[in-house]
C-alpha cells in the first residue's frame, strides 16, 4: 500500500534521512521505532507532503506522491495524526471532527463515521460541545486521532501518541490502535520511542538510526534481537 | 446631561459602531487568517464607495442594488490582487512574512489611490441621500439613510457570522486561522481558502464604502479615515479575533459619540486613542485578545 524506496529528505541544506526504504502493506500494523532526533518524525512528515523529499519515490497505492500537495496527498486516503495534534483549538470537538471530513461529500458517511469514533472514544462524545483548547491531553490526543479517522483513511499515519501521557491512558490508546488494524482492518504506520510496547502490539518493525533503516522485521523477532535488546528495552 | 441626550449619543454611537465593524471586520480576518496586516484595507473602502456612486448615481441602479454591486466589486478586485500580489510573495518567500505583506500592502494602497486619482480625478462624487426622509427615534432625527446604511452593516455582518460559523467553507476559514498545518493535514487547500479571505474582507469594506456614500463621498484618498479606525477597533481587541471586533466597533463608535457630544468635532480621535492606550496598558494583548507573539513568530 505505501512503499519509501531510497528516500532522502531534510529541512534546507540540513539533510535528515538518507535513502530510507520502507514498506507497509494492506491491512498491517507497521511501527518505525529509534531514538530522538533521528528522522521518525520527519519521515512521517516526508510521508505526509510536509517536507521536500531531496531523493527516491514515494509511492501510495501505485501512485507516486513525492512532493504532493499536503492536502492532494490527504484526498489520496492518506491520513497523518501529528505529535501535537495540530488541532483547531478554538473550534468545538464536533467542528474539528467535522473538519477531520473535509474531504468526504455523503452526509450520511459523515454521520456514520462521527458515530464510529465516539463509540471508540465516549469521552469525546460527552465533550462534543466544549472547545479543542479546553480538553486534557489525553482527550486531545484522542480527538487527533478521531479527528484522522474521519476522513475514512485507507492508511493512518501516527506519530509518537504516547508522548506527554499519563501511563494508564498510553495503554488505552495503544488498545484502541490495536482494535482499529484487528477489528476495522485499518492499516497503521505508527512511530514510537516507547520500543517495548511497540514491539508487542505490532505486526513488523524498523528500526531507525541516524536517519537510516538499520534493522526491520517480525516483531516479535526484534523482541529477542540482541542490539535491540541491549539500546532500546535495557537487557543485556 | 440630560435623558435625551443620553439617548442621542447612544444612538449616535450604535449607528457609528454598526459600520465600524463591518469595516474592521475584514482587517481583522485577514490578519487572523493570512497574518497579513493589511493597510491597503481602506482603498477597498475607496473602490466601494466609487463602484457605488456609479452603479447609483450614473446607472441608476436601486439603492440596495448598487451596494451589493459595490460588494461583488470589491470581492472581484480582492480576488485579484490576492491572486497576483500576495500569492506571487507567498510563492517568492519563506521568512518575515509579516514584514514584507505589510509593505506590499502599502505599495498597494499606494497604487490604488493613484489609479483612482488618475482614472476619475480628485473630485469628491457624492450623492445627497439613497432614500428619503427621516424618522424621529427617541426625540432624534434620524434620517432613513442612516438607518438603512447601519441595517445593511448588520445584515451583512450576521449573515457573515452565520457563514463563518455555519457552513463547511466558512469553518474552513476557521480553520486555516487556528491551524495551517492542520487545516493542511485534513484536506484544506490553503490557497483558495487565501483568495476568498481577502476577496470576502474587500467585499465588506466595499459595502461599508457603498452604505456610507450619502455621508462620505467618493475620493481617491478617503480610505484612509476608515482603515485608522479599523486599526484602532483591530488592536483594541487583539489582533484577528473577528468575533471581538463586533464589541470593539460598538465601543469606538460609543467612545467617539461621546466625546463628539462633549469635547465637539476634532476631538473624537484623540479620546477614542486615549481609551485604547489606557485599556492597551492594563491587557496588552487587547480586550479578547489571545497571546499576540505566536502570531509575530510564526
Amino acid at each position: 500500500m505505501l512503499e519509501l524506496k531510497n528516500v532522502s529528505a531534510g529541512y534546507g541544506p540540513l539533510q535528515i534521512l538518507w535513502g530510507i526504504s520502507l514498506k507497509v502493506d494492506t491491512g498491517e500494523f507497521v511501527s518505525l521505532v529509534g531514538p530522538n532526533g533521528v528522522g521518525k518524525t520527519t519521515c512521517l512528515k516526508t510521508i505526509a507532503g510536509m517536507i521536500k523529499i531531496t531523493e527516491g519515490e514515494i509511492l501510495f497505492n501505485g501512485i507516486d506522491i513525492s512532493n504532493m500537495y499536503v492536502p492532494d496527498i490527504t484526498k489520496q486516503g492518506l491520513s497523518f495524526v501529528t505529535e501535537g495534534g495540530c488541532l483547531f483549538a478554538g473550534m468545538t470537538v464536533h467542528e474539528n471532527l467535522r473538519l477531520g471530513a473535509y474531504i468526504l461529500k455523503d452526509k450520511k458517511q459523515i454521520a456514520e463515521l462521527e458515530g464510529f469514533v465516539f463509540s471508540l472514544f465516549p469521552r469525546l462524545a460527552e465533550r462534543e460541545k466544549q472547545l479543542a483548547g479546553t480538553l486534557s491531553g489525553g482527550e486531545r490526543k484522542m480527538l487527533s486521532i478521531a479527528r484522522g479517522l474521519m476522513s475514512a483513511p485507507k492508511i493512518l499515519l501516527v506519530d509518537e501518541p504516547s508522548l506527554g501521557l499519563a501511563p494508564n491512558l498510553v495503554d488505552d490508546v495503544f488498545d484502541t490502535l490495536v482494535t482499529l488494524n484487528k477489528e476495522q482492518g485499518l492499516t497503521i504506520f505508527l512511530v514510537e520511542q516507547n520500543v517495548h510496547t511497540t514491539l508487542e502490539i505490532t505486526d513488523r518493525t524498523y528500526v531507525i538510526e541516524q536517519g537510516r533503516i538499520c534493522l526491520q522485521g517480525k516483531s516479535g523477532d526484534l523482541l529477542n534481537n540482541d542490539h535491540v535488546k541491549s539500546c532500546y528495552l535495557g537487557l543485556t | 446631561m440630560d435623558l435625551s441626550a443620553t439617548g442621542d449619543i447612544l444612538l449616535s454611537g450604535i449607528l457609528r459602531g454598526g459600520l465600524f465593524v463591518l469595516i474592521a471586520m475584514g482587517l481583522s480576518l485577514v490578519f487572523g487568517v493570512m497574518n497579513i496586516p493589511n493597510f491597503a484595507h481602506g482603498e477597498f473602502y475607496m473602490l466601494g464607495a466609487y463602484f457605488s456612486y456609479y452603479a447609483y448615481a450614473v446607472f441608476g441602479l436601486n439603492p440596495i442594488l448598487a451596494i451589493m454591486a459595490a460588494g461583488a466589486g470589491g470581492f472581484v478586485c480582492g480576488a485579484i490582487m490576492e491572486r497576483t500580489a500576495f500569492r506571487s510573495l507567498r510563492v517568492r518567500q519563506k521568512t518575515n512574512w509579516v514584514m514584507n505583506s505589510f509593505l506590499l500592502t502599502v505599495g498597494l494602497s499606494i497604487v490604488l489611490q493613484n489609479s483612482a486619482q488618475a482614472l476619475v480625478g480628485t473630485k469628491f462624487m457624492g450623492i445627497s441621500q439613497y432614500w428619503q426622509g427621516s424618522v424621529a427615534i427617541m426625540g432624534m432625527n434620524v434620517s432613513i439613510d442612516r438607518l438603512a446604511g447601519f441595517g445593511v452593516a448588520m445584515a451583512t455582518v450576521l449573515l457573515f457570522w452565520i457563514f463563518l460559523t455555519k457552513t463547511k467553507t466558512g469553518n474552513s476559514i476557521r480553520a486555516v486561522s487556528e491551524d495551517e498545518s492542520g487545516a493542511m493535514l485534513v484536506g484544506i487547500n490553503l490557497n483558495r481558502v487565501y483568495t476568498l479571505t481577502f476577496s470576502i474582507a474587500c467585499m465588506l469594506a466595499g459595502i461599508a464604502g457603498a452604505a456610507l456614500l450619502s455621508i462620505n463621498p467618493a475620493y481617491p484618498t478617503m480610505g484612509l479615515a476608515p482603515l485608522y479606525k479599523s486599526w484602532f477597533i483591530v488592536i483594541l481587541v487583539g489582533m484577528g479575533n473577528v468575533g471581538g471586533t463586533i464589541i470593539g466597533g460598538f465601543i469606538v463608535g460609543m467612545v467617539e459619540a461621546l466625546s463628539y457630544y462633549n469635547l465637539g468635532a476634532g476631538w473624537q480621535d484623540v479620546i477614542s486613542l486615549l481609551v485604547i492606550i489606557i485599556i492597551l496598558l492594563f491587557k496588552p494583548s487587547g480586550l479578547f485578545g489571545k497571546d499576540v507573539k505566536g502570531v509575530w513568530e510564526r
